[in-house]
């Protein structure tokens, strides 16, 4: 089942250390199931602002900064693998 | 006459104290960053609270400050040094989380708290667990940190860097993140004082995201003046996190009300811990305070509760590290390769687990079994405190159930670490203020008390905490 998850989160997971582990936490968040949540809404975040906008401008002044980190580039460009295969 | 080393031991200083060295000027803040600079050259190679020491950037910022000193222009934090978690950014400095996918790379930009505190020194970026993803800073992908009190426990996490640099003296203060526990259970362990401001208060912006709606930036001090006076600092609504906000309630408190709930005094928690927090409450008694046994019903399911609402988090916070962008470790075949050789490669084994769990329980079939229940209790959790809240003006407990362990005790009992975090995570799942400070020792080891307010409600948390002030004297 691990791989399974693992894909999906783009990892590679070989260690059944790993595997023991994480058995061992869903297991104690099973916890949760004896708890009755009938009627309760979900709280998903605490923060009291909703909906706030902004003008669709570009503020931001540090482009050449992060386009500084960028790994593999070309001409300001990134550069990455082929994603067609040729023949396709 | 200026302050020699031999006179006086400027590490030493509070906040407060520091200012008025400097104001009265005793000793400049060249003077005074340096003395820091070698205190981190002679104590860190044993208690290792730094990842980065950013010296020129520290003397640097020294000279300013020395100059807008001299020309009568004096704030509070101006020239005072400080250790900064390496998980929020610093222009021009690198910051890795303490992840290897992060080992070059270099802010492009400043976090808000540190625009705010744009008056202070920077001494350098202190260590944590990968991702603040831990409560030992064990999990740091560099190196383990010490804990000050003894070299061979550890200083708690994650922001165990910051807790250990202010308690061994490398830093006058230090900024901290809390996600569930990541800046009250390290102060704890180390005996200093921690706090972390309600959600929202702190902006978020510049941090390098764990969990987004259980994150806030808090100080760690060596007492609580100097918690306020760095909380006054760095609060306050920013355009660029659109969570914060300027909210701040005060209670009219009378004799205050202090509960105590049952479940923080359950099974789990060293006698010895019991024993010094129930002598602080019965101290605060003394001081006329009124002392009521209250109940938080959903305590025990409170860590279960953030270890699917933290990890869901984080599984769709670190989707974004690829390689590509930015922290490239590995290269790979074709795109898919790319991206799996580099998450593999970069992430710690913390961190995927952690990752695998949030993507489980947000996955069809277990969403909601698992994420919205998660999202329910943490309501009834949340109401658990506001129903306390309508009797007592401030809870107060334990910090931590355990002593500072060794490192390497529970590197392989995951669980048992996690259980460290059970008075902590509750705090984060309701977005409430709580601050750790120091409340005695057993055998040399510090213990911490842990006070939590309602939330905006830190001018209320300060004046109770205060009562309380035994971290100086």
């Amino acid at each position: 089942m691990i791989k399974k998850i693992a894909k999906l989160a783009n990892l590679i997971v070989e260690d059944k250390k790993l595997e023991k582990e994480f058995s061992s936490i869903l297991e104690y968040v099973n916890k949760l199931k004896e708890v009755d949540v009938s009627g309760i809404e979900e709280t998903a975040n605490l923060s009291p602002n909703y909906n706030v906008f902004r003008k669709d401008i570009e503020e931001r002044k540090e482009t050449k900064e992060i386009i500084d980190l960028i790994p593999e580039k070309e001409n300001n460009y990134l550069r990455i693998n082929e994603i067609f295969e040729e023949n396709d | 006459m200026k302050y020699s080393k031999k006179m006086i031991d400027l590490t030493n200083l509070t906040i407060k104290e520091a200012h008025l060295g400097l104001k009265e000027k005793k000793f400049s803040s060249v003077e005074l960053t340096q003395s820091f600079l070698d205190q981190i050259k002679e104590k860190d190679k044993n208690i290792k609270a730094y990842l980065t020491i950013t010296s020129e950037l520290a003397l640097n910022q020294a000279k300013k400050a020395d100059e807008k000193i001299k020309n009568g222009e004096i704030d509070i934090l101006t020239g005072i040094p400080c250790a900064i978690k390496d998980n929020i950014m610093i222009k021009g400095i690198k910051c890795t989380a303490g992840s290897r996918f992060l080992e070059e790379y270099i802010s492009p930009y400043n976090a808000t708290v540190i625009e705010k505190l744009k008056e202070a020194v920077i001494l350098g970026k202190t260590n944590l667990d990968e991702f603040a993803m831990g409560s030992s800073c064990e999990k740091s992908a560099y190196f383990p940190t010490h804990n000050p009190h003894d070299l061979e426990r550890v200083p708690g996490g994650s922001s165990g860097g910051s807790a250990a640099a202010v308690a061994a003296n490398e830093c006058v203060f230090a900024l901290g993140s809390d996600t569930g526990g990541s800046i009250r259970q390290p102060a704890c362990f180390c005996g200093i004082t921690g706090l972390k401001p309600t959600y929202g208060t702190v902006s978020r912006y510049g941090l390098i995201a764990f969990a987004s709606s259980l994150d806030q930036i808090g100080p760690m001090t060596k007492n609580i003046e100097d918690a306020e006076i760095v909380f006054n600092a760095i609060k306050g609504i920013d355009k660029m996190d659109s969570t914060s906000s300027d909210e701040s309630k005060e209670r009219e408190m009378g004799k205050i009300r202090i509960g105590v709930p049952k479940e923080y005094f359950a099974k789990g928690l060293d006698p010895n811990i019991e024993e010094a927090i129930r002598k602080a409450i019965s101290f605060y008694e003394k001081q006329r305070a009124e002392i009521i046994e209250i109940s938080l019903p959903h305590t025990e399911y409170a860590l279960a509760c953030y270890y699917i609402i933290a990890p869901s988090e984080a599984s769709a916070n670190l989707a974004r590290f690829d390689g590509i962008r930015y922290g490239k470790v590995s290269s790979g075949e074709n795109l898919l390769d790319y991206y799996l050789q580099n998450r593999t490669k970069g992430f710690g084994e913390e961190v995927k687990k952690r990752i695998i769990l949030g993507i489980y329980t947000l996955s069809a079939g277990y969403y909601d079994e698992y994420y919205k229940k998660a999202l329910k209790v943490r309501t009834l959790i949340k109401q658990d405190f506001e129903k306390a809240f309508e009797k007592v003006d401030a809870i107060i407990g334990p910090t931590s159930p355990c002593l500072p362990f060794k490192i390497g005790e529970l590197v392989d009992d995951p669980l048992a670490m996690y259980l460290s975090d059970i008075y902590t995570v509750s705090v984060n799942l309701a977005g409430l203020p709580a601050i750790s400070i120091p409340c005695g020792q057993s055998n040399g080891l510090p213990i911490g008390m842990q006070i939590i307010a309602p939330a905006f409600m830190e001018n209320n948390l300060f004046k109770i905490a205060k009562i309380y002030d035994n971290t100086r004297h």
